[in-house]
């Protein structure tokens, strides 16, 4: 079965999401898409199929407390199969503003029916970079929604001056590094800045370009989401970092948000990528490294209540002794 | 009924998906939902396109002559046996994918967080309410003097004629989405959202977890002699003993197929000791649960079952599958 793209539309109420999502549909590429509403019902589906609004996230029961999945989503993407899911070249998820993106990710992995059918693309998350400061100091929601993205389209800059948009890039920077982040006003951007990324595409991630990494921490409130990286040129050995980063995810996959890395595995002449959301994560042999290229790993972890001198220790216990 | 015989088939290509099917329950037609709202009757040599919804069909239940479709953009209907359709009931905003027939003229819908049962056809419906969450599934009591709905953290079962104490709440964490009751009523069986089967002995009070399904086991049927519960969701049939005192500490049967692709559906024939399975790639297989063998009935299309029933006489099945496909197959004397 071909699995249809899905693009995750997250961000806080007045941020521009409805504006984006408009944009993403009017523009003339062609491409049908259904598009998954706050309401939880679908709008661009033949035979519309709306539904009244039961957020309704629940656990899995595997063991794992940070595995929860949509119920409604599930239900939904199920609606669309039965109309039958070829017909759509992608689907688009809005969430609502306050909504948690973890479970709405996390449905896309844990659902048998929905990962047969579906692949998720991207998680973008439009900030509204005039407000973003207050929302994250009064909102986790806005910090995970943050923290989750793969692409960041930071919206109405014409509201902002020139040094209020570096402290606002500062701070999103402090909480996610690597996300892919798009100036614009009225949400304007290219649609291939948004779509059909496969940023959850381990064949696609060839490398991890952290941005202001750890630099001025400003910590507006305790919990904050807080992102570390670490890079080395010694090369990982596989056995001792699959150990380390399964127990790390076992026992920390709940404040771990979001990781990723692209690894020199010791002995091999690819790449080793990987990459989780919380607890549930995906690995695979990435791409050759070229002759004479710079066998650099990076491995970076975004989430709360983390212990950056364990998680280095941990990291840098993976690794072969200096040459 | 020797599994053995030649089969004769019918195909049907449909312009959307099968989402649901069935026989009328005196057999004398059959039913194929579509995800486009219409439903295809065949009664004899007469075939028949409906234009009886807006949105999918994921439920058709046999109805005396006639059928009961169910739509999830709300709207229930009857269509009669000369093709009339009358609207029963019409929901808004709400979802309603599942279904459940009584022999005895009774009908019960989940509509977001309840349940509507109607005792027969003109009867206004009683609301049957609250449960902790949307309603996943319905299934009546064999004896229909009851009925299970399946819902987050647990299955709530209701009793008539009347409905007291307060329901009976049988909790169990998790999202319950397909629920079924056996013979006696002293089990109750719930598919699970992670690949798990939930079973309740409501006698002894008493539940287990059965788990390690691959998928999820959404689609169950009873044996002809209520000894056995037949289950989709892994690369065979698993089927659990619910003879003595049943599958606690037995193994379930695993009929199957060396075939790598998961069981979709499960029916089970009305008399024989026969079931039918569907499976992932659209192949169809009947096994005999008494010498365990199994045979193939059609070919893997590369299209997943998503529907099969049993003629109520035995002498046929149909299914059909996620790209439109239909097929009536007739075992031959």
């Amino acid at each position: 079965m071909k699995q249809i793209p899905v693009t995750v539309l997250t961000g806080y109420l007045g941020a521009g999401k409805t504006t984006l999502l408009n944009r993403i549909l009017s523009e003339p590429h062609g491409k049908k898409f259904a598009v998954i509403i706050n309401e939880f019902g679908a709008v661009g589906v033949d035979n519309d199929l709306v539904v009244g609004v039961d957020e309704e996230v629940f656990e899995m029961n595997n063991g794992c407390i940070c595995c929860t999945v949509r119920g409604d989503l599930i239900r939904i993407i199920s609606g669309l199969l039965r109309r039958g899911l070829e017909k759509f070249d992608g689907i688009i998820v809005e969430t609502t503003g306050l909504a948690d993106p973890a479970p709405v990710a996390q449905t896309f992995f844990m659902d048998e029916d929905v990962r047969k059918a579906t692949r998720l693309d991207a998680v973008v998350t439009v900030v509204d970079a005039k407000h973003i400061a207050e929302r994250l100091a009064d909102s986790p929601e806005a910090e995970d929604q943050i923290a989750f993205a793969d692409v960041i389209i930071l919206n109405k800059l014409d509201l902002v001056s020139k040094e209020e948009l570096e402290a606002v890039e500062k701070r999103i920077r402090t909480i996610n590094p690597y996300a892919t982040l798009h100036h614009t006003q009225n949400s304007k951007v290219d649609l291939n800045a948004v779509l059909d990324r496969g940023a959850f595409d381990l064949n696609r991630i060839l490398a991890i370009e952290p941005q202001f990494l750890e630099g001025g921490h400003s910590h507006s409130h305790d919990n904050a989401v807080q992102s570390f990286s670490f890079t080395s040129d010694r090369a990982v050995i596989m056995g001792r970092f699959e150990e380390w980063i399964g127990q790390t995810l076992a026992e920390q996959g709940q404040n771990i948000l979001r990781s990723k890395g692209v690894l020199n595995i010791r002995n091999s002449p690819r790449r080793f990528v990987f990459q989780a959301v919380h607890m549930i994560a995906d690995s695979a042999p990435g791409n050759p490294w070229k002759d004479g290229e710079k066998k650099t790993s990076k491995l970076v972890f975004i989430g709360r209540n983390l212990d950056r001198e364990t998680l280095k220790k941990g990291f840098e216990g993976c690794l072969e002794a200096a040459a | 009924m020797d599994t053995q015989r030649k089969l004769k088939a019918v195909g049907y290509t449909f312009d959307a998906p099968v989402n649901a099917l069935a026989f009328a329950e005196d057999g004398s037609a059959y039913a194929f939902g579509l995800g486009n709202g219409r439903v295809h009757i065949v009664r004899g040599e007469e075939r028949k396109t409906i234009e009886a919804h807006s949105g999918a069909v994921p439920t058709v239940c046999g109805y005396g002559d006639g059928f009961l479709t169910l739509s999830d953009d709300g709207t229930l209907k009857h269509i009669a046996a000369d093709g009339s359709l009358k609207d029963i009931a019409k929901f808004k905003g709400v979802w309603t994918e599942r279904m459940a027939v009584h022999k005895n003229g009774s009908f019960a819908v989940a509509v977001g967080r309840d349940v509507h049962l109607w005792t027969k056809m003109d009867a206004e419906p009683r609301i049957l309410s609250p449960h902790n969450g949307t309603v996943n599934d319905v299934y009546f009591a064999p004896d229909g003097r009851g009925l299970a709905a399946a819902h987050r953290d647990g299955v709530t079962l209701w009793a008539w004629p009347h409905f007291e104490p307060q329901p009976m709440v049988l909790p169990w964490k998790g999202a319950h989405l397909s629920v079924t009751v056996s013979a006696d009523k002293r089990w109750i069986v719930s598919a699970m959202q992670e690949g798990a089967l939930h079973m309740w002995n409501v006698a002894l009070k008493r539940d287990y977890q059965m788990r390690g399904y691959f998928g999820k086991p959404l689609s169950m049927a009873w044996s002809p002699d209520k000894k056995w519960l037949a289950t989709s969701g892994a690369e065979t049939v698993i089927v659990w003993p619910f003879d003595k005192a049943g599958p606690e500490g037995r193994e379930p049967l695993q009929l199957g197929w060396s075939n790598s692709t998961l069981v979709t559906h499960v029916a089970a024939h009305p008399e024989a000791p026969v079931l039918a399975a569907g499976f992932e790639d659209g192949a169809v297989v009947m096994i005999d649960l008494i010498d365990k063998k199994a045979f193939s009935a059609t070919a893997p299309s590369g299209h997943a079952v998503t529907a099969l029933a049993f003629a109520p006489a035995g002498d046929s099945l149909i299914a059909g599958t996620a790209n439109g496909g239909g097929l009536h197959m007739s075992f031959m004397e």
